[in-house]
């Protein structure tokens, strides 16, 4: 059970949050889109491999090979 | 217990996600699929042990190993279709999520055709030949 995924993705995303919010602040709109792009590529890369885990996994366990 | 274990999971993942819809909604559905993700790879070794019973049960009976891996590939076919379509559904793209669904049920039709065909075959067997008046 490793909880390691939830957190980085939670703090990847509450990071991305409060800097999107700071860098509207400071008038540096485009800054701000490309960081809320960077943490979406990020967090979708993590997934992705989630994912292909658990499709090899039921894989075996179901014989879907 | 393995349970509680699950529930916190699940409960803390709520949380997050929580606090993530609001700014981040792309970041949030991610989460829930991570969180889904990890919490089916913990059952999915207690349902390997399940079938690993079904599978030794099938084999004293002498039951066509045929079948029951057909069998179990339906389940998986129905189980990662039944994962997409939920996780479209929860982004709000349900025609997505039935489009899916609807793709599982014509897959699992296709792999169901040879056990029902085997079915019809015996039923015609037990009828008597060239039937009463």
């Amino acid at each position: 059970m490793d909880m390691l995924e939830i957190f980085q993705i939670a703090g990847i995303g509450i990071f991305v949050a409060v800097f999107y919010s700071i860098l509207k602040e400071a008038k540096r709109e485009e800054l701000a889109q490309l960081l809320a792009i960077g943490g979406v590529a990020l967090v979708t890369l993590m997934v992705i491999r989630l994912i292909s885990e658990l499709f090899t996994e039921v894989k075996s366990v179901f014989f879907l090979y | 217990m393995e349970i509680l274990q699950v529930v916190g999971v699940g409960i803390i993942a709520t949380v997050l996600l929580v606090i993530i819809r609001k700014q981040r909604p792309e970041l949030a559905v991610q989460l829930s699929i991570a969180a889904g993700v990890i919490l089916f790879l913990f059952i999915l070794t207690k349902i390997s042990a399940i079938l690993q019973v079904l599978d030794d049960l099938a084999h004293q009976a002498q039951i066509n190993r045929y079948y029951l891996t057909t069998l179990l590939k339906i389940v998986g076919v129905a189980y990662i279709a039944e994962f997409g379509a939920q996780i479209c559904r929860d982004a709000g793209e349900s025609a997505i999520a039935s489009k899916v669904e609807l793709a599982a049920k014509i897959i699992v039709m296709v792999m169901a055709l040879p056990i029902i065909l085997a079915l019809i075959e015996t039923l015609i067997n037990l009828l008597p030949q060239g039937g009463g008046p």
